[in-house]
């Protein structure tokens, strides 16, 4: 073999995530590894407050992690400038755009930031990329809309197109697929494993859609307090690692179907 | 206009002869015209400008529609320079009063009271990484200032409160060229660093989140930002005075007619709109066919509050 073995993209190591208080420090979850390679959609399933938002957040660098390992292409996150690092990850919040007399257009373009000048000025290259991600994300008809006018689902759709803009590596979204309607959750995911697959992307997010996860996911990160799980959805299920996931009299995971159910 | 109304009204034409280096009617609208009049519109143009893109500065900073230039306590901290001056030399001997109450050492007094507001404001935002943390602070200090400025009121007499009165309605007209110059120069400068600022502005419409994950330094845009409201906003409320209004309602006002939130069209927008809105406001003030002046700031709220008040009932949402 002339080339190396090909390499994680994303590498994450014992890492312990919470949050920085004065003296110490308040750890919500320990000990989490994963990695991924290129291509890959990875999801991270648990219950409300396990720290799912906490660990993307981390990996995004809004927060700092507090123990343990993370490397992005073979590089620590924290050896990354604020720019450079944001040309190789970007993210899309649960938050929603302060401005909401922003355009459509005007939005996008602001994932090309780090590539800009001072001004901010876009050139013809930018133009093009950002007309694609209108393209790809089935927006380019609401270009010269404002935000304020656009659904829930719609408006989903532009912070992935502009997410996409900024031309990185990993994308990180946290709970895309929360207020969309069962058309619109199913929508979301396939167009993040087509982007995934086609654009060669990792995508990270972070969902309650378990069972659509278990349909669209290459690999899951299934987060529970005593264990963080991590593999293909298919070996998740035959662990058995689903049906710990909540408690049991009210909601059971069937094997066969691969989804939860209601216990009668 | 403007310069043609006033206590002496001079004709259209003659103004226009004396600007132009003629000799017009009677050769005291010259002076009248050169001296007083044109330093006035002059003055009138730079401060609705950059207050304006001061408050635009805030709004998208602290991304609340309410935010102006003067949330920071720039004003309050101007007021209590002031104040010490007029009347604290009142209470601590009136001994070398007489002479410090010349028209540059109000200026210096007001520059020096703002900029004492915004060092403490800048150290709390080194610490504080909210930026809502950082305008209730700014408010605060805003009422610890005005509450010191009523009981410095409270101790003197009748005629240092009319001098300080009469400065909180805040003048145009005593800015001379030389302080104009200063002025220039300061909004100048004030321009420049937000014009650098115009990526972090246009990026934080989305969020703090958004905008650091788009590569943006937000502490050093913070900083930077911050420096140039001060800057704009201290400098022109030392020359002029509060002046009351433009810094909140004109980036409101220039958003109606602008299409976009880029702050690269609405910067230049902005500061048009708010120095022609100025120089309105201060032809208004000088009552046109009569010889009263009155304070420029109750006039630009005067206006302005109405204009605000209409759009928002008839668009019933104010974005920003």
């Amino acid at each position: 073999m002339s080339t190396k073995p090909l390499k994680n993209i994303i590498e994450v190591k014992n890492v312990s995530i919470g949050y920085n208080k004065k003296k110490h420090s308040q750890i919500v979850l320990e000990d989490i590894s994963f990695s991924s390679q290129k291509g890959e959609l990875i999801s991270i399933v648990g219950t409300n407050g396990i720290g799912k938002s906490t660990l993307l957040k981390t990996l995004a660098r809004i927060q700092p992690h507090l123990q343990g390992e993370m490397l992005l292409k073979n590089k620590a996150f924290k050896e990354y400038s604020t720019l450079d690092f944001a040309t190789q990850l970007s993210v899309v919040l649960t938050e929603s755009p302060s401005s909401k007399n922003i355009t459509v257009k005007e939005l996008v373009s602001l994932g090309r930031y780090p590539y800009t000048n001072w001004i901010g000025i876009l050139t013809e290259v930018d133009e093009e990329i950002i007309k694609e991600s209108l393209l790809d994300t089935d927006t380019i008809n609401l270009a010269e809309k404002k935000c304020s006018e656009l659904s829930d689902g719609q408006l989903q759709r532009v912070m992935i197109a502009r997410a996409l803009v900024q031309n990185t590596s990993i994308i990180l979204l946290d709970e895309p697929t929360t207020h969309l309607d069962i058309y619109h959750r199913a929508y979301i995911l396939k167009l993040l494993k087509d982007l995934a697959i086609k654009k060669k992307k990792t995508i990270i997010f972070s969902t309650h859609e378990i069972d659509l996860a278990i349909q669209v996911s290459h690999k899951m990160i299934v987060m529970t307090k005593e264990k963080i799980y991590f593999n293909k959805p298919e070996k998740l299920i035959k662990s058995g690692c689903f049906e710990n996931l909540f408690p049991s009299e009210t909601i059971q995971f069937d094997h066969e179907l691969k989804q939860f159910i209601l216990k009668k | 206009m403007s310069i043609s109304l006033g206590t002496v009204p001079i004709p259209l034409k003659d103004v226009i002869i004396s600007l132009f280096g003629g000799e017009p009617l009677k050769s005291a609208w010259k002076f009248i015209v050169l001296e007083y009049r044109l330093p006035k519109a002059i003055t009138a143009m730079l401060s609705g400008g950059g207050l304006a893109v001061s408050g635009l500065l805030m709004q998208t900073l602290f991304r609340n529609p309410l935010a102006g230039p003067f949330v920071l306590g720039l004003s309050s901290g101007a007021s209590l320079g002031v104040a010490l001056l007029i009347l604290g030399t009142g209470i601590f001997g009136a001994s070398f009063g007489g002479f410090l109450l010349g028209s540059w050492s109000l200026v210096i007094a007001s520059a020096f009271g703002s900029f004492l507001v915004l060092l403490a404001v800048l150290s709390v935002t080194f610490k504080v990484k909210d930026t809502m943390t950082i305008l209730i602070i700014g408010l605060m200090f805003g009422s610890v200032t005005a509450a010191v400025v009523s009981v410095l009121s409270y101790f003197s007499n009748a005629e240092q409160l009319q001098q300080f009165v009469f400065w909180s309605f805040g003048t145009l007209g005593n800015v001379s060229w030389d302080g104009i110059l200063i002025l220039v120069s300061c909004i100048v400068v004030g321009l420049l660093v937000s014009m650098y600022t115009i990526k972090a502005l246009n990026a934080l419409l989305l969020g703090e989140n958004y905008a650091k994950s788009m590569g943006i330094n937000l502490k050093l845009a913070t900083f930077w930002i911050i420096i140039a409201t001060s800057l704009l906003a201290g400098s022109i409320t030392a020359f002029t005075g509060p002046i009351a209004f433009v810094g909140l309602a004109v980036p409101h006002l220039t958003r109606q007619y602008i299409n976009s939130s880029n702050h690269r069209v609405l910067l230049p927008a902005v500061f048009m709109s708010g120095a022609v809105l100025m120089l309105i406001c201060d032809t208004l003030a000088q009552l046109p066919f009569s010889e009263l002046t009155l304070p420029i700031n109750a006039i630009t709220s005067l206006i302005g509050a109405p204009v605000v008040i209409w759009l928002l009932v008839r668009k019933r949402k104010l974005f920003f």
